[in-house]
């Protein structure tokens, strides 16, 4: 693989390349790690301290973590009904899955808006039943789960296509139940593309701005997230309160990208072996006292 | 001398060495059978002669010019891949003329050019098809083909026939050979079947281990292997070890001539199972009883157990009159041996 | 059978409240005053420069982000220079930035308080608040997308083909035109759709960098925006409309590259 005739000019285009990436990406983001700094850690934490500052941070952190829990069951059910060809209308469905990557977040959020305000027919029938899907903290966890959607089912999808159907039915045909082949067929594989979608759905809902702005109501306190928080004090010239904010979530959001790459198929089994080790322990217990 | 090859050495960045002090060369418009087990270098040194992989050391001279710091463009050497790795993107014939192209050569001339290497490998009218619309057979005469567009002065080729069906494989090798001695480019091919290079090689390099066993033709490596090694991997071959007395070695109830040897040294006798007799019992001769005979069409492979209880495989012609029910005792002639030291 | 009939009857109550109704009743929504009620909002001079503008940046973007992401998804698949693995950390931090800390990040860099955006100003180029910084910008949150994609591409696809030409004469600029890109040309498709998508729809960054003046630094997204919280709803209804146009015509290609290409979301 390391020919040197590999790419034209290479040695000049890693130059540019890095480059640009030094220009584009490092220096701003250190310059914001910088700026968060600037008063010191104390200025740090002070700024993190304001009351709306970490309630928005906390809003953030709960709400994409929740519409990442929805997106990544309904993910999973979803790669596995379309890999298994048992949805009707499938095509069609698959298709949509995209649609979140394709439309702009902003006019995702105004979808959610026209479709679910009070002022709309089926929000005002909703809101009749003291459901609010907008302008509420449901409605962020929706534009939040809206936005993410593809990334649950697409890091699930290749997984329960390599997966042989014959696997399932052989363990039906043994006579497991549902579960149990859910629970120990399936599971096994399918576990670490969930934690990936699951982790990337949390990173992008814990960024997201354009759908959330529009569908939350933004009510400090009750309805802001982090991003439309951050953007205010951008709005008021608090660069460092805005910068100290930036980096906490960044950090959150780098987190959970880092969380997939520390193989979580290793993880499981060091978590699983155990257990595993016992059940065969009992089971030559009980054959000898037999 | 078309190729020559002194002191190459290839260590990986890991420190393994893929090549160790690999010399040899090649003659004008000789075919060379590279032939090991896998892992053995052999592709690695068709890489290197090719300019894909660099040496860690050593020199490689094709016409007599060196060229180590010759990039593969401009080696002039024609390459055909495991997989061919044929442009799925692009049309038989773009495949073909894709060398020419690049030379930038006329499109008549490429026309011609193309379409007469067609017909050498006998795929005319297959000009429009695409990769995946070929054959495996197919696919490997048009990068065949595609290799030898631009003309070549070495022909390399890495395991050609791996991935073909068995049946087309031994015609599309006599084939090739055809070709080879059509166009009297030189060429070498890598190849793990020692059947296949013993068949179509004017002389066969056997590596192991990264380092050149032997270099002889066919038949010299067939008949007088120089180390262990190429007699263990060439064919079937029954194995012994014992220990010189007497300036002989006893072994398989025969007494081997072993002058060459120091008394008292561990040898290894090695023995083809088509250099053994087995004929109707006789005073003086050593006997042996038939275990178990597997008519196999043209031979029939016999195992025998001796007086000391060791076994030996011998492969005769079926229509030997000899009776060769399980039971039976024969006498045990062997023909040819050949004897080495331990280590 | 019970229980694959009431996952599906999850799935698709899920798919019609999250996406279904919303499409649905956006479409209908900017044609509830007809179409010509759609064309005089679409036709408004802010919502046609706004387009504009949208469609300017996006190009811009895909003409930088484009060639700079395939050499560098190159650099990464097929060289080990020293310090790579940085590069592929670095090339990954943009999706963990929220739009947001994307637009400030590059004020802190380039907005004209600073040592480098004053030195540009006073040269006669300004960066933040113009179209210089809200391309930087979306060059900033789009490249990823395609070195994401290519990688394992190319990865997958191995060197063999490429060497192959090499062995018959190519140079390295030859072989890439000739045989690398025509490989990976629907992986290639396919990244060029998501980065438009991305590009079109970029907006918490922009709207940072911006300065959102109406007519000249006021993206379609930022107008959307404007428009809904002037409770404009039919303004924001009808520029919305063409985007998801825009988008309807990006998912199809998605499908076509994705069909054949077998490609794959980051």
């Amino acid at each position: 693989m390391t020919t040197n005739l590999a790419i034209p000019g290479w040695r000049w285009m890693a130059g540019v390349v890095c480059g640009y990436l030094l220009l584009l990406v490092v220096c701003p983001v250190g310059a914001i790690v910088r700026q968060a700094f600037s008063g010191g850690v104390g200025g740090f934490f002070h700024a993190l301290a304001s009351p709306i500052g970490a309630g928005a941070l906390l809003l953030s952190c709960w709400t994409a973590a929740v519409a990442a829990v929805i997106n990544a069951v309904m993910g999973t059910c979803t790669a596995y009904l379309i890999a298994r060809k048992h949805l009707p209308g499938r095509r069609v469905v698959s298709a949509l899955i995209d649609l979140p990557l394709a439309v702009p977040t902003t006019v995702g959020g105004l979808m959610l808006v026209l479709a679910y305000s009070p002022a709309t027919r089926i929000g005002g029938w909703l809101a009749a039943h003291h459901v609010n899907l907008v302008y509420s903290r449901t409605g962020i966890v929706l534009a939040m789960a809206f936005v993410t959607f593809p990334f649950a089912v697409r890091t699930v999808e290749p997984l329960v296509d390599s997966l042989d159907v014959s696997l399932e039915e052989a363990a039906l045909t043994l006579g497991a139940s549902r579960l149990r082949v859910f629970w120990q067929v399936l599971w096994p594989t399918l576990w670490p593309g969930v934690v990936t979608g699951l982790s990337l759905c949390f990173s992008r809902g814990l960024a997201e701005f354009g759908a959330v702005v529009l569908a939350s109501g933004n009510l400090p306190l009750r309805t802001e997230v982090a991003p439309v928080y951050l953007y205010g004090l951008l709005e008021n010239n608090e660069t460092s309160g805005a910068a100290a904010v930036s980096v906490t979530l960044l950090a959150l959001s780098v987190l959970g990208l880092v969380v997939p790459l520390c193989r979580p198929r290793q993880w499981w089994k060091r978590l699983t072996e155990p257990r595993g080790r016992r059940v065969h322990n009992n089971e030559q217990v009980g054959e000898a006292s037999v | 001398m078309t190729i020559q090859v002194t002191n190459l050495v290839k260590r990986f960045a890991s420190g393994t060495a893929a090549l160790q002090d690999v010399s040899f060369s090649v003659r004008e418009g000789e075919m060379i059978g590279l032939l090991g087990p896998s892992g053995s270098g052999k592709t690695t040194l068709l890489r290197m002669i090719a300019g894909l992989d660099r040496q860690t050391a050593g020199e490689i001279r094709i016409r007599g010019q060196v060229v180590d710091n010759l990039p593969a463009q401009r080696r002039g050497v024609g390459f055909v891949f495991q997989n061919y790795a044929l442009f799925q993107h692009m049309t038989v014939f773009s495949n073909i003329a894709f060398g020419l192209r690049v030379k930038r050569l006329g499109k008549r001339e490429i026309q011609d050019r193309v379409m007469r290497l067609l017909r050498l490998v006998r795929l005319e009218g297959y000009e429009d098809r695409y990769p995946h619309q070929l054959s495996g057979g197919q696919a490997q005469r048009v990068a065949l083909a595609r290799a030898l567009a631009p003309e070549p002065s070495v022909l390399l080729l890495d395991e050609p026939f791996a991935a073909v069906d068995t049946k087309i494989r031994k015609e599309l090798r006599r084939w090739v050979r055809q070709i080879h001695d059509e166009i009297g480019i030189t060429s070498i091919f890598v190849t793990h079947d020692q059947e296949e290079a013993l068949e179509i090689a004017d002389r066969v390099l056997v590596m192991h281990q990264g380092r050149v066993e032997q270099f002889a033709t066919p038949q010299e490596v067939w008949e007088r292997p120089l180390s262990p090694f190429v007699a263990g991997f060439l064919g079937d071959v029954n194995e012994g070890a014992a220990t010189v007395r007497d300036r002989q070695v006893q072994l398989w109830g025969h007494a081997f001539p072993a002058t060459e040897f120091a008394e008292g040294e561990r040898v290894r006798v090695f023995v083809r199972p088509s250099d053994i007799d087995l004929g109707p019992t006789a005073p003086d001769a050593v006997l042996a009883q038939v275990r178990e005979a597997v008519w196999a069409g043209e031979r029939t492979q016999v195992r025998v157990q001796l007086a000391d209880q060791s076994t030996l495989q011998v492969s005769l012609p079926s229509d030997r009159s000899v009776d060769l029910t399980p039971g039976q005792s024969v006498s045990v002639c062997i023909r040819k041996f050949q004897i080495f030291t331990e280590s | 059978m019970k229980l694959r009939m009431a996952l599906s009857a999850g799935v698709y109550v899920w798919f019609l409240v999250l996406i279904f109704i919303p499409a649905v009743t956006m479409v209908e929504g900017a044609l509830s005053h007809g179409l010509s009620g759609f064309f005089a909002q679409v036709l408004r001079p802010e919502a046609l420069s706004a387009l504009r503008l949208s469609f300017l940046i996006t190009a811009l973007t895909l003409l930088i982000n484009l060639p700079l992401g395939v050499i560098t998804a190159l650099l990464i698949a097929r060289r080990s220079f020293p310090g790579w693995q940085v590069v592929n950390a670095v090339v990954d931090l943009p999706f963990a930035l929220s739009p947001v800390i994307a637009g400030l990040a590059l004020l802190l860099v380039y907005g004209p308080n600073t040592l480098l955006g004053a030195f540009l100003q006073n040269h006669g180029v300004k960066v933040m608040f113009a179209l210089p910084g809200m391309v930087l910008t979306t060059l900033l949150v789009t490249f990823p997308l395609v070195v994401r994609e290519l990688v394992p591409l190319l990865r997958q696809l191995g060197i063999r083909q490429e060497e192959a030409a090499w062995t018959l004469g190519a140079s390295a600029w030859r072989t890439f035109w000739l045989v690398t890109l025509p490989r990976i040309r629907f992986g290639l498709g396919y990244s060029a759709v998501l980065t438009i998508a991305r590009a079109l729809g970029e907006f918490g960054a922009v709207l940072v960098v911006s300065g959102n003046l109406v007519g000249v630094t006021q993206t379609a997204t930022l107008y959307v925006y404007q428009a809904t919280e002037n409770n404009d709803l039919q303004a924001a209804d009808a520029v919305s409309t063409v985007l998801a146009m825009v988008s309807f015509v990006i998912l199809i290609l998605m499908q076509v590259f994705k069909g054949r290409g077998e490609g794959r979301i980051s």
